[in-house]
């Protein structure tokens, strides 16, 4: 039986799940887009993938590309993980631009979240207590229910808010909205800066994310930066 | 006055300060220029010291440059903040730390040497309103050795609150926050300044890192809340302080140097900051900085020295105060001293004037019984000369003349001497000369002398002449006495005034009578020649008897031969 706090969970065309907060009004990703997640769309075909990233460089999606955001970030398995190794799933590297390739692919009405949305989200998932694998209903076996399982039962995630990740995960891109903008009236990174919490050992920081955002600003900095989506009807 | 931003002293810059100008006037102390915005604002904007000490390398710089990133970011929460470089020179600053800091490069270590301050204009924070926070930095090393702590971190002694930051991963043994600690206080004192006036804001740099220090066991959660959201009110920032504090004094090694600080300083208050809020990549930021817990070292500052400047007008007021009731109890202890003297003086008046008036009865008995046995005596000395006498006139009329009327001019005679002798007491004029006497009195002393004498004589004859007993020759041992009188007791004028008397006498008793006692001339001469005598005695050694003696004899002979003149041409 779900409490009223407890969220509507969906999922997406790779399977992974998308929940629902009551007064939210949009879907949002249960956990950062994970590497296993991500590769489904780089096993599109080329074209597919050109399409989705329209606009961005043509080896974007990439063999080479991928590689270099492997670089950064190590894979792990998503079957056998460690705790501190559970970063390594999650896709990081990745630029806002590219990661808006990989919401397209998912469907018309996937996006990159807006900084309020990641908020309500968070808070929401703080509210809806504990995570019962079943009563999300995922489809055992599958490569996200083998991860939430695992970060569930294995590394003691308790809640809802904790196996999001939003704690203790990596820095997001999130939208911050044309408000932002400043004299110049800069596009491009800018235009989303990343919230979240990591663990301190994969990154030591003081960020409060439902206070504050960080902006990206060496190309070092990318590998601290995944992504998650939102499904807006 | 002004508190100088260069050196920190309070100066009067005189017209310096004036609306008229528009130059930077310079320090009468330091001899440096102060921005004149400061100076027109002063009483607007008070200076709010931010004196940072610290070890190299514990972030001292970075901290600054976070903290004008903080102000840049708060003003989102705190709608009507703004801030401002007062001058050009802290443009030049805030342009380049935030500059450096927006790119994602740390700030450059500042160098050794007396730094100028950064001064920033603060308006609109919220409970604390505005001020020019005045900030100081200077290179770290200049904190490890006294000489060059004197040399270039002067600034720190006049600060009423100093923020030492440190970051306990850089601190390169338990014993070097000691070390520092000994070498400031010690350059405190060879600069002249007392850390007992001072607060401490020990701060705990780099405070993402603080999770990593395992060994030191788990945070306190006050630390953790203050390293996740910024505290700002008073009240969570002490609650933050105490828990730090308790924290670090049970800290592996740290223990003395936190009890040492508390013993050192007037007090000592803890916080914790990370200035970048994340690990920086070398010298560099991958992300932006998020600054945490910059702010708060500079509103405990502002709140510390509000309130010692509160503590200062207060206890000024106090002074002020005290000094203001020792005044009125003082006065009012002079004004009981006054009430006493004139209790004091008005008791001292009436028993002065009892204490005269039984003087005065006392002298006048003692006075009557002297004239008495001086008269007796003249008398009988007058008699044995006229019994011996063979001038001019038979002697048996001279006895009888004398005889009756010699028993009552004694008589007056006591009287007169007694009654001049009390009032003369009474006047306080007792065993003084008649110069002293006319010092005090002037000239109507010996007047008064001579009136009573005369007024006593000039009533015992009268009564003798109603009572037809003697005939009036027998008033010349009256006016022997009278003049024996005013002899003795006053001296020159009192000569003077028997002398007068004696005419007097004359004059009122008749002509005749002079006539008729001139059988009496030697004994009269005699006696008042001894009674001029016994005058120049008491008289003191300024004037001899000799020459009193003299002097009354000349006189009354004088009027003899006048007063026979006259007779003889009648």
């Amino acid at each position: 039986m779900r409490t009223q706090a407890t969220p509507a969970v969906f999922r997406d065309r790779t399977g992974f799940p998308l929940v629902e907060i009551a007064g939210l009004g949009v879907q949002i990703s249960l956990l950062p887009v994970m590497k296993v997640q991500f590769e489904q769309f780089l096993g599109e075909p080329q074209r597919v993938k050109g399409d989705a990233g329209d606009g961005l460089p043509a080896d974007t999606y990439g063999n080479e590309w991928y590689e270099r955001l492997l670089a950064l970030n190590p894979r792990a398995s998503w079957r056998d993980f460690r705790y501190e190794d559970r970063e390594r799933l999650i896709l990081t590297g990745i630029r806002p631009e590219e990661a808006l390739g990989f919401a397209r692919w998912l469907g018309p009405s996937f996006d990159l979240p807006r900084i309020e949305e990641w908020r309500a989200a968070c808070v929401g998932l703080q509210a809806a207590g504990a995570f019962r694998l079943r009563t999300a209903g995922l489809p055992v076996g599958t490569e996200a229910a083998a991860i939430l399982e695992r970060l569930h039962a294995r590394h003691g995630l308790d809640t809802w808010a904790d196996l999001s990740l939003m704690r203790g995960g990596v820095l997001e891109w999130v939208k911050v909205g044309s408000s932002r903008k400043g004299l110049r009236c800069r596009t491009g990174p800018h235009d989303f800066q990343g919230v979240g919490k990591p663990r301190d050992e994969f990154h030591s920081t003081t960020y409060n994310p439902l206070d504050e955002s960080v902006e990206l600003i060496t190309v070092n900095g990318l590998r601290l930066f995944g992504f998650r989506v939102v499904k807006r009807d | 006055m002004v508190l100088c931003p260069n050196c920190l002293s309070e100066v009067d810059l005189g017209k310096a300060a004036g609306m008229g100008g528009t130059g930077d006037p310079a320090c009468p102390s330091c001899k440096d220029t102060i921005p004149l915005r400061y100076v027109r604002d002063y009483a607007a904007y008070p200076p709010i010291v931010l004196s940072l000490i610290g070890l190299t390398g514990h972030g001292k710089t970075c901290f600054l440059a976070a903290l004008f990133r903080k102000l840049a970011l708060i003003q989102k929460e705190w709608k009507s903040f703004c801030f401002s470089p007062l001058d050009e020179s802290g443009m030049v600053v805030l342009r380049e730390k935030l500059g450096s800091l927006e790119k994602g490069l740390l700030p450059k270590r500042s160098m050794k040497g007396f730094p100028k301050p950064t001064i920033v204009r603060l308006e609109g924070v919220p409970q604390l309103s505005q001020c020019h926070l005045l900030i100081y930095d200077t290179g770290g090393e200049v904190f490890g050795q006294v000489g060059q702590l004197i040399k270039f971190g002067g600034y720190v002694v006049r600060s009423p609150v100093v923020v030492w930051l440190a970051s306990l991963e850089d601190v390169d043994g338990p014993l070097q926050l000691e070390n520092m600690l000994t070498v400031y206080l010690e350059a405190m004192f060879k600069l002249g300044g007392d850390p007992k006036q001072q607060r401490l804001l020990f701060v705990l740099a780099k405070g993402d890192r603080l999770r990593r220090l395992g060994s030191s066991g788990a945070l306190p959660p006050e630390l953790e809340a203050a390293l996740d959201r910024d505290p700002t009110g008073d009240e969570e920032l002490l609650k933050l302080s105490r828990a730090i504090g308790h924290w670090l004094e049970g800290y592996p090694g740290l223990t003395n140097f936190v009890r040492r600080a508390g013993r050192e300083f007037a007090g000592v208050d803890f916080l914790v900051t990370s200035a970048l809020g994340g690990e920086p990549n070398k010298d560099q930021l991958d992300v932006s900085a998020v600054p945490r817990g910059v702010l708060a070292p500079v509103l405990l500052a502002w709140a510390r020295q509000t309130e010692l400047a509160r503590e200062e007008t207060a206890r000024k007021r106090r002074e002020r105060e005290q000094a203001l009731e020792k005044a009125q109890a003082k006065n009012a202890r002079e004004e009981e001293e006054r009430r006493q003297a004139r209790i004091a003086a008005q008791r001292k008046r009436l028993f002065g004037v009892l204490g005269r008036v039984g003087r005065a009865l006392l002298s006048g008995i003692l006075g009557a019984v002297e004239g008495a046995v001086i008269t007796a005596v003249l008398w009988a000395a007058i008699r044995f000369a006229a019994r011996c006498s063979l001038m001019w006139e038979p002697i048996p009329s001279v006895l009888t003349t004398m005889g009756p009327t010699g028993v009552a001019g004694a008589a007056y005679g006591a009287a007169a001497w007694g009654i001049v002798a009390g009032v003369e007491a009474f006047l306080g004029a007792g065993n003084r000369t008649m110069r002293d006497a006319m010092r005090q009195g002037g000239i109507w002393f010996p007047l008064l002398l001579a009136g009573a004498g005369f007024l006593v004589w000039g009533g015992g004859a009268v009564l003798e002449l109603a009572g037809q007993r003697v005939s009036l020759a027998g008033v010349w041992p009256e006016v022997l006495g009278v003049g024996a009188v005013g002899l003795v007791e006053g001296g020159k004028a009192g000569t003077l005034a028997s002398a007068v008397a004696v005419l007097l006498s004359t004059l009122v008793a008749g002509r005749e009578n002079l006539l008729v006692s001139t059988g009496g001339t030697l004994p009269l001469l005699l006696g008042l020649t001894v009674v001029g005598g016994v005058a120049g005695l008491k008289a003191g050694g300024d004037y001899p008897w000799l020459l009193w003696a003299g002097v009354s004899a000349v006189i009354y002979l004088v009027v003899a031969l006048v007063a026979r003149h006259w007779g003889a041409h009648r």
